[in-house]
């Protein structure tokens, strides 16, 4: 370990010293017990932030702890996106937060930078060992968040769900990360391909294994068939941690498919991979859009909307399998992380919109957006933008996402998982344009007005979230080389 | 006895734990079968690191006991939270959200 290390990691440790010094401070006595804490979280969050930007601009890249870290730029990209997305849930808790009684507030603020820290470490990680550490570090203080409001039985049931799935696609995943050692002697991802070449690929080992791996990633993006337990968690959850799974979760998890790809080549073959996960995305596009149709839940049409996302990735993760070591490489690789950059802030700007007509009372139905366009004209804007973004209108920046991610999958030869995916976000059209009938054309009924509250701290992440989204549509291209440098 | 029979065991461990997951409806018992699952696992790094002569599994094992222990605790925390609100740790019961 050299100081050279300790600094190539810096957006990894930066959030659990915050974290650590949330619960310190916490035991002083006499100290504000929630607001110190907030305070403390949010400046830990902006540091780590801070810090990710200022390495991705002076290209503070390469390895690090003998070679099991590797900090690239996609790495600090991504790192970028799950601090961003953390400290914007931090923000909305504290709207959340004050509304309620039930939450022990530091332990609250203390977990999610955790949640982070493990976040940033999958986003780095380059050895299966670090994966796990970083899925089990994201994952158990998500369990707890998720259960934070231990007095209602539907947060508790939905932590408890989560858990239980999430253990058990736990072991799925280091019983396939167990099963790529025994095939390959190697425990390095980039070192993988060339250990199962040299040992031979005469048994299923490698095979096994990667297909375990990959169902214990693939459940944390909820991905079809691992999907069950999104829509009940992130209706469960409080929303501003829904919010922060939904995303930052997601964006870390793809990191590591994006750097398993060459694995994933090579032990299940590159074609037979991509035809796998073009398939996992087919279904999950479908599932996802054709069973938000139904839902009267915001937060789970919003969860439901998300695994049609997970699909969306998946197809140019399927494109990048299949054209690994190609010249379309690059491009597959930069359209997935464009498509996290835009998700993460499309995804973030509804649910701030959700914490906001929720009024403290757990009101979360489509229908209590109603008439939020006579009465809030400007969050009603904000909505209908996340709302365009998110089912893929031009010229905001889901539409640019979706387009590079279905263009790669044409340009690797996977027409028709491309031409399903059109037709599945046709499809997720209608219930994008529902929030917006709702909001604009329907009354609301006596009672169930949506809240108006004018709270600055909602107010300004969603409007950085609109800034970021309609900034990424109107300017795509130049994003997207900043970011295919990033392989 | 090759490292394979190794394999073999743990895959046996790993599929009882799998069913006990997927076959049992008590919540404790759901627990603990996903433990047999990560020691499956674990033999399996071990098996492979002798085999390969090298300490890198055997350690990523310790580093996943240690891990799963933390999981337990948690998840423990949160039975207990569960059990307060309603007194069952049948899994059937976790139906509040549906739809």
């Amino acid at each position: 370990m050299t100081p050279n290390d300790l600094a190539l990691v810096g957006p990894i440790l930066l959030p659990a010293l915050a974290a650590l010094l949330v619960i310190l401070v916490d035991l002083l006595p006499g100290s504000q017990r929630s607001s110190g804490s907030f305070l403390l979280a949010v400046l830990g969050a902006a540091v780590s932030l801070g810090y990710t930007i200022h390495a991705l601009m002076h290209d503070r890249v390469g390895l690090a702890f003998y070679g099991t870290m590797k900090i690239d730029r996609m790495a600090l990209l991504i790192t970028l996106f799950v601090h961003a997305s953390a400290m914007l849930s931090l923000l909305l808790s504290k709207v959340y937060l004050d509304r309620r009684s039930d939450v022990e507030q530091p332990e609250y603020h203390a977990f999610v930078l955790t949640a982070a820290c493990g976040m940033a470490m999958l986003a780095g990680a380059n050895d299966l060992v670090n994966v796990f550490l970083g899925i089990e570090l994201l994952s158990i203080p998500l369990y707890l968040l998720v259960a934070m409001r231990k007095h209602q039985s539907r947060s508790v049931e939905a932590g408890f769900k989560y858990l239980l799935l999430g253990a058990f696609a736990s072991a799925f995943m280091l019983f396939g990360a167990a099963l790529l050692f025994g095939a390959s002697g190697k425990t390095m991802l980039t070192a993988i391909p060339s250990g199962i070449a040299r040992i031979g690929n005469d048994t299923p080992l490698a095979a096994f294994g990667a297909t375990m791996l990959l169902v214990g990633l693939l459940f944390k993006v909820a991905a079809v068939p691992f999907h069950m337990w999104t829509p009940d968690v992130y209706e469960g959850a409080p929303t501003p941690i829904t919010a922060f799974m939904a995303t930052a979760t997601k964006a870390a998890t793809f990191a590591v498919l994006l750097r398993l790809a060459p694995v994933l080549g090579a032990s299940l073959g590159e074609e037979r991979a991509a035809d796998l996960l073009g398939g996992i995305a087919v279904l999950t596009m479908f599932v996802g859009n054709l069973g938000a149709l139904t839902q009267l839940n915001l937060k789970r049409l919003l969860a439901y909307s998300s695994i049609s996302h997970a699909g969306y990735l998946l197809v140019g993760l399927a494109a990048l399998v299949r054209s690994y070591g190609s010249s379309a490489e690059a491009e597959a690789a930069s359209s997935i992380v464009y498509y996290l950059g835009a998700y993460t802030a499309m995804s973030l700007g509804a649910f701030a919109v959700a914490v906001l007509i929720d009024g403290g009372k757990d009101r979360e139905a489509v229908s209590d957006l109603a008439g939020l366009g006579k009465r809030n004209p400007l969050l009603a804007a904000a909505m209908t933008v996340f709302a365009l973004a998110l089912a893929g209108v031009p010229p905001t920046a889901g539409f640019f996402a979706k387009y590079y991610v279905f263009l790669s999958a044409v340009d690797a030869g996977l027409i028709a998982v491309a031409v399903l995916g059109v037709i599945a976000s046709v499809i997720g059209l209608y219930y994008y344009l529902r929030i917006l009938l709702t909001m604009y054309v329907d009354e609301a009924k006596p009672g169930h007005e949506a809240v108006v509250s004018r709270d600055a701290l909602v107010g300004a992440v969603s409007l950085a979230a609109v800034a970021f989204v309609l900034l990424l549509g109107i300017v795509p291209k130049g994003f997207v080389e900043a970011m295919a440098l990033a392989h | 006895m090759s490292v394979f029979h190794y394999y073999v065991v743990a895959a046996i461990l790993f599929s009882i734990g799998a069913g006990g997951f997927l076959l049992r409806r008590n919540i404790l018992v759901m627990f603990m079968s996903v433990e047999l699952m990560l020691n499956a696992a674990n033999l399996c790094l071990v098996a492979a690191s002798s085999s390969f002569d090298l300490a890198r599994g055997s350690s990523f094992a310790l580093v996943s006991i240690a891990v799963a222990a933390a999981e337990v605790g948690v998840g423990l925390a949160i039975i207990i939270a569960w059990f307060r609100l309603r007194p069952s740790v049948d899994a059937g019961d976790l139906q509040e959200l549906r739809g």
